[in-house]
């Protein structure tokens, strides 16, 4: 029993001490690639994490980074997926690249601020960070971002026939996240000739008051039409400017009847 | 005897897990470097005011377990009233407002190898034609392993 226990205890041992000692380099290095964590983003002046920005602000950005192997880059790459630009409008297909020294580290927290162009057409885009270390491990992370008018247009309701001596119904919803500085209308119409009796009609008019300074207002004006206006075709055109001076404009027709 | 076999197989035990240690934990360095600018000199301490025209002296101490590699300065504006200050001290902030010329002030520093403790010392002057109001400073510093550590403090730069 004795002998049977020693013999035990050594080859014990002995295994143990053979197999328990590898050397770690045998799978080569264990190293992770980096982890990204607390990635936000999203409308650059409240710092929010609300997943949407301004056209002409700017998107705040902001990740914890942790790296074994060492930060070597930082990339942000901004592209969208299915959106067509309009009149001068362009694609916005963003990428930079970050390899500023305090960026190159184990544990680092990525800030930056990406400017939003003013051009480009509002909608989806699509968010990557990817983070590479100093052994080129990378690691991505993604996000949907939407990009919003300053000024917008919604729920349009606009009389497209209208008898003279009654009146346009005008209806829609502004959205500015400025705040409405005024609404301008315009109504004219191109080459008709008035004939006796009529009297040319060009309609303009700035509404301020109820409107002002608003960020989400309902337009519901009624236009009186005269009953000398010349009947045919008319172009209406709709201007919402905000308290920073930005635009949107709006242009239809409207058939004015006997 | 069977006692005696007992003990001398609890201590093969013993020096079979103690006998294998990681070789890089020697040199391993898991401890992040430190930065405070909670001393006298220490500058700017939180809601600290700058004039502009004038010239300061940017001072923390850092140290490391191992060795320093880098430090950096960090001042953009906080106009948009954005978090990331650590001092725990609120300070009373200026109304939201758009930048127009904010003063962006963004530099890296390596410090001389084999230092484990220094003081950052960078002489700046604050130009005439910033915007005034709301600022955040930062300071970050790096060791040689690659941790960093930063602090960060609400300052505000004044006619």
């Amino acid at each position: 029993m004795k002998t049977n226990f020693k013999n035990l205890a050594i080859v014990a041992f002995l295994g143990l001490g053979l197999y328990s000692c590898s050397n770690d380099d045998d799978n080569g290095p264990v190293t992770h690639a980096p982890v990204i964590s607390n990635f936000e983003y999203g409308e650059g002046s409240e710092h929010s994490e609300d997943q949407f920005a301004y056209k002409g602000s700017d998107i705040h950005m902001e990740a914890d980074i942790y790296a074994e192997n060492v930060i070597s880059s930082i990339t942000v790459e901004i592209h969208a997926h299915d959106l067509t630009p309009g009149e001068d409008e362009v694609d916005w297909d963003f990428e930079q690249t970050f390899t500023e020294a305090n960026y190159q580290v184990i544990n680092a927290t990525f800030h930056e601020h990406i400017d939003v162009p003013s051009n480009i057409p509002a909608g989806e885009y699509h968010i990557v960070l990817t983070v590479v270390d100093e052994l080129g491990n990378s690691t991505e992370v993604e996000g949907h971002i939407d990009i919003l008018d300053l000024i917008s247009l919604d729920e349009i309701s606009i009389d497209e026939t209208v008898q003279r001596g009654s009146d346009i119904h005008t209806e829609f919803m502004i959205n500015a996240v400025n705040g409405i500085q005024n609404i301008t209308v315009d109504i004219h119409a191109h080459g008709l000739t008035p004939e006796a009796g009529e009297v040319e009609w060009d309609f303009e008019q700035v509404y301020t008051g109820s409107y002002q300074g608003l960020t989400e207002a309902e337009f519901h004006e009624h236009i009186d039409v005269p009953a000398t206006a010349p009947v045919g075709e008319y172009h209406v055109m709709i201007t919402v400017e905000d308290e920073s001076g930005n635009t949107l404009d709006y242009e239809t027709h409207i058939d004015i009847t006997e | 005897m069977k006692t005696q076999l007992k003990y001398v197989l609890l201590g093969f035990m013993l020096m079979a897990f103690l006998s294998c240690s990681d070789e890089d934990d020697s040199n391993k360095d898991d401890i992040k470097p430190v930065i405070t600018i909670n001393y006298d000199g220490g500058f700017p301490q939180a809601c600290a005011e700058l004039t502009k025209g004038e010239t300061y002296h940017f001072k923390a101490m850092i140290s490391d377990n191992k060795e320093l590699a880098s430090y950096s300065l960090d001042i953009h504006h906080n106009f948009d009233h954005h978090t990331h200050d650590d001092q725990g001290v609120q300070c009373e902030l200026d109304l939201l407002k758009e930048a127009s010329t904010p003063f962006i002030f963004m530099e890296n520093y390596t410090v001389e190898s084999g230092m484990t403790s220094y003081e950052i010392d960078i002489t700046l002057t604050i130009p005439e034609t910033v915007d005034a109001g709301d600022y955040h400073c930062a300071y970050s510093v790096t060791d040689v392993t690659g941790w960093q550590a930063r602090t960060s403090v609400d300052i505000k730069i004044v006619e």
